[in-house]
């Protein structure tokens, strides 16, 4: 197997190379022959980066311990389901994993351009230049199939942290984000390359931008769910530097995502567009730098690894040169004309992107700064949770503001007297919700601001929905059907407003969970009783048990709510091959809130200590992300395009309607 | 799997072990069985050793073969510690038979050459390997019949009467080498084939004028 690999991925870095050389020929020389080689090529990159990760699923699977990524990640006791996962739980399987993705997504991508023809050549060479990086990298710096003269009778296993269902899909889903954004990164640079730095690109970006977004959504979201059941300390979100590589492309793609309507529609900040869109991509490889070069870690670690080195290097060339093209073939960018008016949905969208850009550098800057900080004093100064937070929530209530107004401006002008008619009651109800909260005693400023602002948001995406329903109603169209083909007849707006519901219910929990989250530590002997928040907790026995490569010591409690009664069983893990111990955490999960029990110790008399959360409203937050996630689906889906006879007269009414701001 | 040989071994070779006869505590049977896989060899060394005297507690000192890796043990062993050259152990010999057994491998290539000596006298000592096409022979003694074991004949060779302390060279052939240079030189082909089916194309079809094109029948 890892000959064969080996083989696969030189073979790969080859035809990349090849179809180089062919697409940079083919277009000097104007040989359709020679184009359609380098078009070819992307096909059999993919189809080599297959055959080397078929060949380390084989490894993995076979448990075949001459490679010593197999040796390092996995052991004969590892279940197969992270046996398999082990496949992204090291350096090069990830790496690996993200070339396999790129693979995927470049014969999606190049088979789809017949409809972009004077694109396809330029967006088959970024895609071919993106390959032969990785491909390079994994070839001569992280070659998973490197192999031990003498292989060890077993493996080392998986990181215990990772021995988790969340952290099997946490990584495949954020490198589908990650990828994601190379395609339409490519087409941008072709639009520049090309010189028709026209709309073309975007027209084909778009979705596969929803794509990438969706992706990492999903992806943060995973990744969220297994820092809460898995670390065991009651959170979800740390600003981490992992998470924050996850969260900047995810800022800076969405700020793409609105721009991109104002570009389409108006031909306006098409440059601003196409710079977001580099920039989505440059953090996208920032994300993977930062969490594969060791740099987090330390800077010494990254000195010491030549995989950073190259990513730095990538990084560097592809920001100079698509940022070096843009200044270049800018003028040739189409304007469009200026912004008419303050009140209208073109400035909501640039007010929109300028807070999300600014969020997305506020949050790079406190990733890096330990980084820079440790490299010009050797001493790391981290920046915490405080700094993103005083950053990040006045962000998030302006954002919310213009959530509220900007769906509902007019393109161009909006009529100030029509939009307060308009906002009167949505505002109103977010004023009442503000004064219901405030009255049961909460005073904290920011949730009375946030509660506000979501029934505010809330309201005025109800108004929408509900003024498309009503003219379908009217039309004899039962509410479910009306509802759907409301939705189904403008999926990109009503997709929108649904991401847009989503992260009001992702905001109401997050702002919950961490405003009003309560914490107690108890130690307790067999059949103790203590209190949180509305539940009881009595303290069952503990009991050992002993697995394969495992230790494991369970303590069963039962909680009692006043009406019902559940077990709880916090474990604790000691993976003996690793020498490390876990947590298994215990929780009671409702809509209301989150029962959260850690073992903490357990004495040899059975007397055990539990750190015990109350965290409300956290299924919210896991909810507003699907939610997100639907409505990202649903505005990804291709646009249904009736036939003019046979839209009726009041579909067109309905446009005219709930729509008339969109024209 | 080859430990499982080990054992077989062992229990059909029982005979001539306790058939002995009773001097001091020695090495009955010795038996190395040796794995020749790629690159490197695993190597399991079962010791039925006999106490033909009342019980004794031994300090065993197994010297392994330089370089050797990855010592497992199997049986018979209480407390073994790694040293510097091998492991040592104290174990308790109750009067008659006690099997001792442990594995290790050792770096190879397509020859190999280890010498095996042992703190305690042996009897007979049985060497048997499994690997295609390999050869094996010791410094002194003679080759046995080749062992059938599921369809395969395993070559074997066979020493009586060593000496504690005494070294037994032991000489494999014909050993499985990886060839690290094989997916190089495969790539390197395509390479070369991709490089020259280009430069035939760059001939027959000379270059257009007027340079960059829209690409738009190309695709």
């Amino acid at each position: 197997m890892a000959d064969l690999g080996t083989f696969a991925l030189l073979a790969a870095l080859v035809v990349a190379l090849y179809g180089i050389v062919t697409g940079v020929l083919g277009l000097r020389r104007g040989d359709a022959v020679l184009l359609r080689a380098a078009h070819r090529s992307v096909t059999a990159w993919a189809a080599f980066i297959a055959l080397a990760s078929g060949a380390l699923f084989v490894a993995l699977v076979s448990r075949d311990f001459s490679i010593r990524y197999v040796a390092e990640t996995t052991n004969r006791s590892l279940p197969l389901i992270y046996t398999i996962s082990a496949f992204w739980g090291g350096h090069a399987g990830s790496l690996l994993l993200w070339a396999f993705v790129l693979g995927a997504y470049a014969v999606a991508a190049t088979h789809g351009l017949r409809r972009a023809p004077s694109l396809a050549p330029y967006v088959t060479l970024v895609l071919l230049s993106t390959a032969a990086f990785f491909t390079a990298t994994l070839a001569f710096s992280s070659n998973p199939f490197s192999t031990f003269q003498v292989p060890p009778p077993d493996g080392r296993g998986l990181n215990p942290l990772l021995r988790n269902p969340w952290m099997a899909v946490h990584p495949p889903a954020l490198y589908l984000g990650f990828v994601g954004m190379t395609v339409p990164f490519a087409l941008a640079l072709a639009s520049l390359l090309s010189g028709r730095a026209d709309q073309e690109w975007l027209a084909l970006a778009r979705r596969w931008v929803l794509t990438a977004w969706v992706f990492l959504t999903l992806g943060l979201l995973f990744g969220a769910k297994w820092s809460y059941v898995v670390l065991g300390w009651g959170g979800y979100w740390a600003w981490d530097p992992v998470e924050n590589a996850a969260l900047m492309p995810w800022l800076t793609s969405t700020a793409f995502l609105h721009s991109i309507q104002i570009t389409q529609r108006t031909g306006l900040l098409a440059g601003w567009t196409t710079a977001l869109m580099l920039v989505s991509f440059a953090l996208s490889i920032l994300g993977t730098f930062l969490t594969r070069s060791g740099v987090l870690s330390s800077v010494h670690a990254f000195a010491n690894s030549t995989v950073g080195l190259y990513f730095l290097i990538f990084l560097g060339v592809s920001v100079l040169v698509s940022f070096g093209l843009l200044l270049w073939r800018g003028r040739r960018v189409p304007g469009g004309d200026p912004v008419e008016s303050v009140l209208s949905r073109e400035a909501a969208f640039l007010a929109n992107n300028v807070l999300l850009v600014v969020a997305a550098a506020a949050v790079l800057f406190g990733t890096l700064f330990p980084i820079f900080a440790e490299a010009a004093t050797g001493d790391r100064i981290n920046v915490g949770p405080p700094y993103f937070n005083q950053v990040i929530v006045p962000i998030v209530l302006l954002l919310l503001a213009l959530m509220a107004v900007g769906p509902l401006l007019s393109w161009r002008r909006a009529d100030p007297a029509e939009l307060t008619s308009t906002l009167t009651g949505p505002a109103a109800g977010g004023l009442l919700v503000a004064a219901a909260i405030a009255a049961l005693g909460i005073r904290n400023v920011s949730v009375l601001l946030l509660a506000a602002l979501c029934a505010f948001v809330a309201g005025t995406i109800v108004l929408e929905f509900a003024r498309g329903v009503r003219l379908r109603r009217t039309h004899g169209e039962a509410l479910p059907i009306a509802l759907v083909r409301l939705v189904d007849r403008n999926r990109r707006r009503y997709g929108g407003y649904i991401v847009h519901f989503g992260i009001l219910v992702m905001l109401v929990g997050i702002t919950a969970s961490s405003v009003f989250s309560t914490q107690t530590q108890a130690t307790l002997a067999q059949g103790d009783r203590m209190r949180i928040g509305r539940y009881e907790l009595r303290y069952e026995d503990a009991q050992g048990f002993r697995g394969p490569d495992l230790r494991m010591t369970a303590a069963r409690l039962t909680a009692f709510d006043g009406v019902s009664s559940t077990p709880l069983t916090p474990r604790h893990l000691y993976h003996e091959s690793q020498d490390e111990i876990t947590a298994e955490v215990a929780i009671r999960s409702t809509w209301r809130d989150d029962l959260y029990v850690v073992l903490i110790g357990l004495s040899a008399d059975r007397v055990a200590t539990f750190r015990v959360l109350l965290n409300p409203m956290v299924q919210w937050l896991w909810t507003g992300a699907l939610v997100i996630v639907f409505g990202g689906l649903i505005a990804a889906l291709p646009a249904r395009r009736p036939q003019e006879k046979e839209r009726p007269a009041y579909v067109e009414q309905t446009a005219v309607a709930a729509g008339s701001r969109i024209r | 799997m080859i430990y499982a040989l080990v054992l077989i071994l062992a229990l059909s070779s029982v005979t001539s072990a306790t058939s002995a006869p009773r001097t001091d505590v020695a090495i009955g049977l010795l038996l190395i069985a040796v794995d020749a896989q790629r690159d490197h060899l695993r190597i399991s060394e079962a010791l039925r050793i006999s106490n033909p005297g009342r019980e004794a507690v031994v300090d065993l000192r197994i010297t392994l073969p330089p370089a050797s890796q990855y010592v497992t043990f199997h049986r018979g062993l209480v407390r073994p510690s790694e040293t510097d050259d091998g492991f040592r152990d104290r174990i308790r010999l109750p009067p008659g038979l006690t099997e001792v057994a442990y594995s290790y491998a050792l770096p190879s290539n397509r020859r190999a050459t280890f010498i095996r000596s042992f703190p305690l006298p042996i009897r007979r000592m049985e060497i048997v390997a499994r690997g295609r096409g390999i050869s094996l022979r010791a410094g002194r003694g003679q080759p046995l019949a080749p062992l059938a074991v599921a369809g395969e004949h395993l070559p074997r060779w066979e020493v009586r009467t060593v000496r504690a302390g005494e070294g037994i060279t032991v000489v494999l052939a014909g050993l499985p080498v990886s060839r690290p240079w094989l997916p190089y030189a495969a790539a390197a082909v395509l390479a070369a084939a991709l490089a020259v089916s280009l430069c035939i194309r760059l001939t027959r079809a000379p270059a257009r004028t007027g340079g960059v094109i829209a690409g738009s029948q190309n695709f």
